[in-house]
């Protein structure tokens, strides 16, 4: 039986080979998108899950608060606070604490390898991830200073490695930086998995980081550049332990006493770590917005529902067809279950078939997909590392069997509440409810299209906002050049630089020069501890940037009170070091109302004075992601900081060639890096457009399949009054009138769905619009567009069909009848 | 082999009644060959659902092989028809997307009856009508009265006994229309009551009786001469 089902069910898929393609079609490219985005999502849900202890790992989370605001959501604490909890609290059985040196610069005699996840650990690091070791000991590796533990890819790059033998190099020494010091090389990892948080190319013990920035980096309580994970006994009651900590942070911090903020703890579970932490700063692990990811698989299930919508519209039209044929099984002895089971069967092949061509299309535009979301994901990694095989496998069947039922056992009921008898009379009637029934998925599916096309247009807005406003600082002619990193800072330093600076502007194309801490793009600092005249007995938080003098020149900025730094400014010697310029937002932090008032006034922190000599206009330091805090401009050169170069961008290669020149002869030994300010810029917008791009895709997809649906029922629907056409033709009635009949009702649905997709897509665009500091206004019409977008589709789509029909002979489709 | 008293069959239509069939009272004994007549609109179609269980009457009582089904359920009345009866059609009802061979196998399928069976009995009645080198084809590719012969294997290849046919020979030519009425007169001989509905005089010879109906009353009710045929 049920091979006779089979058998007839794919020679009905091949007579009908127009609505066989459209649901196949229709339900693959769902699948596919299903298929591929479940991989993404798999992905993202299988960082950090490869470490055997990552159920009992949490990274502590430190929010700092003054005068009961919160003025800090950090990644990073001080560096007593995982040993003094392990000690403190019997709940926390280990930690290990990090610092994120970020950029280094490896060498070893001659050759150079530039760094930018450059990482001290401690002793216990490899205890708690799994990361592979491939020379070396687990245990007790990074317990000294000046011991290393470097990635494949670092070991291939200075080492000639046979055989896969890295134990050969156990021993071999390499530099850091402009530190004349040799690291031992104490072991050799796997480069990290792209699906972990933590990423790093090379590990230096925590104990050199001690050695080098004192014992601060051990005991300090105000220090608080390090990030710590903690392994917490199975069974701990998190909220409970995170409650004690309250205790702690009041006997170690007492208040704002120890380190100018009130100190909270929060344990985040690692596996928790990529999803949840967009909203957590100084972040330097790899985090998706877990919103985002989840959003995405619904958009991806929706358009699966899509897709079995068309499949039913298109079979419950085609019962009319059908009705015959069912009319006659059923005379010849079909019981209700035969007859749903052949239906099943039906719906059961269409779905099989859809799913195999889904697959076959999932793994072939796979690597596309990868470049499209920007990971590098494999069905491998995602599915079978992150150990989500079963899930894939379960929700595989899941979709066949809900796929199944709804596109077989609706037609087939549909049919079955026919008279046998009336059937075969031809006065075979589809009832009011299965009409509605119709109509109402279709304008599911115009809702689903102009919701979505609203949504792509509102998220491609605010990309653009974000990516062309004003940053109110000039960075499309900036160069940013690499610091001298590997040179001295003695005594001969700052005039050094000024010379440097002065060689560089002898080229025409070289307009001015700056040297800073951090240029506009990067994340800064920040002081807690700041104490200002108009608010005593206030611990105010300030961001700050270490400049030159010609930072407001080169970024061409004007004082709006008292002045720019001046060369005179700096001194060699810290303490000698006084006037300080702030920015716009900091005169309200301050406690003033006018620029002016705060020339010459003197505030503290770093526990000595400083004179504010002047006050800049507001810029966007960070990308349009961040908001713009008050922000401090001091006078203090390191070796660290990197150039800014405005640059005649007619004569680029000219400025670059003299560049490298004089960067040469000045700064021996370092390596010269460059690269244009506004393309930095534009990485920050990635993952936004990452998902502005993803968005698009299932827009068109989903379009594409509510096109499918509708143009198959508008042939249906052409097919069922082609005798009515006929009529009206004789009757008189021209091309167009029969167009405007046909496609009037569509156009209504298309107006239903647009009704209720409005609604929903404002509120989403709301949602989603909210995460950003700076953000557009949905404009009404973005609505309107997206639905007469959507109906003029359906309208193209019917009349592909409709024209053919309007223009025949009515002759010839009477004679049909 | 079965019994109708007072059947009637009315559709509302508002709150007007339409009847087709009115009072109407029969009685058809196994082995009999009846020919229903009469002119479109008298309820000969109508009779012959009720009869065949594919419609249930507004009142009255359908006792058939001694058993009441008027008032049956839905699927105990498909039971007993898929158990007892054969059903052939004048627009010949194939199935499109079947061959010859699965549309008279269909009938089986539903019966649960296994495959090898299933095969020799169709062999057998291929056989039997003689289409044997038709069995493959599809529906469109044959004459009508091959199709009709193809209906009528359906209809019999589960050995019902009793066979219903709505003017079998309507679409036919007079010659394709004699085959199968001497098919339906060799079933009968084979014990199969026969109940058919017809227009032709010519199809009523090959019947044991004749049953005239006018407006869903019986006017005339006349025993033939058996095999008074040509």
């Amino acid at each position: 039986m049920i091979l006779n089902h089979l058998k007839i069910s794919f020679r009905s898929l091949w007579k009908n080979k127009r609505y066989s393609v459209l649901n196949i079609l229709g339900l693959s490219l769902a699948m596919t998108t299903c298929l591929l985005l479940m991989q993404y999502v798999g992905y993202e849900l299988s960082f950090d899950r490869f470490h055997s202890k990552a159920d009992s790992i949490y990274r502590v989370i430190n929010d700092r608060f003054q005068n009961g605001e919160r003025v800090q959501k950090g990644t990073i604490t001080y560096p007593t606070i995982g040993p003094v909890m392990t000690e403190e609290y019997p709940e926390v059985e280990a930690y290990t604490r990090l610092f994120f040196q970020g950029n280094m610069m490896i060498h070893r005699d001659e050759d150079y390898y530039r760094t930018s996840e450059g990482l001290y650990a401690d002793q216990h690091f490899f205890e708690f991830f799994d990361f592979e070791l491939l020379a070396g000991k687990r245990t007790g590796i990074l317990s000294k200073a000046y011991e290393v533990v470097i990635t494949e890819k670092l070991a291939r790059h200075f080492f000639e490695i046979e055989n896969d033998d890295f134990e050969a190099i156990i021993g071999e020494t390499i530099e850091l930086d402009r530190d004349r010091q040799a690291y031992e090389i104490i072991g050799v990892c796997a480069d990290f998995p792209s699906n972990s948080l933590l990423q790093a190319e090379i590990l230096a013990s925590y104990k050199t980081f001690i050695q080098e920035a004192g014992e601060a980096a051990d005991i300090s309580w105000s220090f608080s550049d390090f990030y710590h994970f903690l392994q917490i006994k199975p069974g701990t009651d998190i909220a409970t332990l995170e409650h004690k900590f309250e205790a702690f942070s009041d006997r170690h911090f007492q208040g704002e006493q120890v380190s100018n903020a009130e100190e909270r703890f929060y344990l985040q579970p690692l596996k928790e770590a990529h999803l949840y932490s967009s909203d957590l700063e100084y972040e330097i692990g790899q985090t998706a917005n877990g919103k985002v990811i989840w959003a995405m698989l619904g958009v991806a299930f929706f358009i699966l529902l899509l897709a079995w919508v068309n499949y039913i519209n298109l079979a419950t039209v085609r019962a009319i067809e059908r009705a015959k044929e069912v009319g006659i099984r059923r005379i010849v002895g079909a019981g209700r279950r035969q007859l749903i089971n052949q239906f099943i069967t039906e719906a059961a092949v269409v779905n099989g078939v859809s799913l195999g061509v889904a697959l076959v299309m999932a793994t072939g535009t796979q690597p596309w997909f990868a470049q499209l979301i920007g990971q590098p994901i494999s069905f491998s990694q995602s599915v079978v590392e992150g150990g989500l095989l079963y899930i894939l496998v379960a929700s595989l069947l899941i979709w066949l069997v809900m796929g199944i039922i709804s596109t077989g056992v609706y037609p087939a009921l549909l049919l079955l509440n026919q008279q046998a008898t009336e059937v075969l009379k031809g006065t075979y009637r589809q009832s009011g409810r299965s009409h509605a029934v119709r109509r109402g998925l279709v304008i599911f599916q115009f809702a689903a299209s102009i919701a979505l096309v609203s949504l792509t247009w509102i998220a491609f807005q605010q990309l653009r906002y974000m990516s062309q406003q004003d940053l109110g600082v000039s960075i499309d002619q900036i160069l940013r050049v690499s610091g001298p990193e590997l040179t001295a800072f003695d005594t001969v330093f700052i005039d050094k630089i000024h010379a440097f600076k002065q060689e560089l502007m002898v080229h025409p194309a070289i307009e001015q020069v700056s040297m800073s801490g951090r240029v506009p793009g990067d994340n800064t600092g920040r002081i807690f501890g700041l104490q200002a005249p108009e608010k005593p007995d206030q611990n105010l938080t300030f961001r700050f940037i270490e400049t030159d003098h010609s930072f407001d020149e080169t970024y061409q900025m004007q004082a709006l009170a008292g002045r720019g730094l001046r060369r005179g400014d700096h001194n060699l010697d810290f303490n000698q070091i006084k006037n300080v310029v702030i920015n716009e937002q900091s005169i309200q932090a301050l406690g003033y109302s006018e620029p002016e008032e705060a020339i010459g006034e003197e505030i503290s922190f770093w526990n000595k004075s400083w004179v504010i000599v002047g006050v800049m206009p507001d810029f966007h330091q960070q990308s349009f992601h961040h908001p713009i805090e008050p922000t401090l401009y001091l006078p203090v050169y390191n070796t660290y900081q990197a150039f800014s170069l405005r640059i005649n961008t007619a004569d680029t290669d000219g400025a670059i060639a003299h560049l490298k020149d004089s960067y040469q002869s000045f700064f021996p030994g370092n390596m010269l890096e460059y690269e244009f300010l506004n393309n930095r810029f534009q990485a920050y917008y990635e993952a936004d457009q990452r998902f502005g791009n993803i968005l698009l895709f299932f827009t068109i997809l989903a379009i594409l399949i509510a096109c499918l649906g509708v143009f198959g029922l508008a042939s249906y629907m052409v097919y069922l009054r082609t005798k009515e056409i006929g009529i009206r033709k004789i009757l008189g009635a021209s091309v167009q009138h029969i167009l405007t009949l046909l496609s009037k009702d569509f156009l209504q649905l298309a107006l239903w769905g647009a009704l209720i997709a409005v609604p929903i897509a404002w509120f989403a665009s709301r949602y989603w619009l909210s995460d950003f500091v700076y953000r557009i206004t949905p404009q009404w019409w973005v609505f309107i567009v997206g639905g007469l977008l959507a109906s003029m589709l359906a309208l193209l789509t019917v009349s592909l069909n409709t024209i053919q029909a309007a223009r025949a002979n009515p002759v010839d489709s009477l004679r049909n009848e | 082999m079965l019994q109708l008293t007072d059947i009637e069959r009315y559709y509302r239509n508002g709150l007007r009644k339409t009847w087709v069939l009115n009072r109407v009272n029969l009685n058809i004994k196994e082995g009999e060959f009846v020919t229903i007549m009469g002119p479109s609109g008298a309820g000969k179609s109508t009779l012959l659902n009720i009869l065949g269980l594919l419609e249930a009457p507004s009142g009255g009582n359908y006792e058939f092989l001694g058993e009441r089904v008027d008032k049956l359920s839905e699927k105990k009345r498909s039971e007993l028809h898929k158990a007892y009866m054969g059903f052939v059609f004048q627009a010949y009802h194939l199935i499109d997307d079947l061959t010859v061979y699965e549309n008279i196998e269909t009938p089986l399928l539903y019966r649960g009856i296994g495959k090898k069976e299933r095969k020799s009995m169709v062999a057998e009645i291929l056989d039997r009508f003689n289409i044997v080198a038709k069995q493959d084809l599809f529906p469109d590719q044959l004459s009508g009265g091959q199709q009709q012969l193809v209906g009528v294997a359906r209809a019999v290849i589960s050995k019902p006994r009793l066979l219903l046919a709505d003017e079998p020979t309507g679409n036919l030519h007079t010659k394709q229309g004699d085959q199968i009425m001497e098919l339906f007169r060799e079933l009968n001989k084979d014990g199969v009551t026969i109940i058919q509905v017809t227009h032709s005089e010519r199809n009523a010879a090959y019947g044991t009786r004749k049953i005239e109906l006018l407006d869903g009353n019986i006017q005339e009710d006349q025993y033939l001469e058996s095999a008074s045929a040509l």
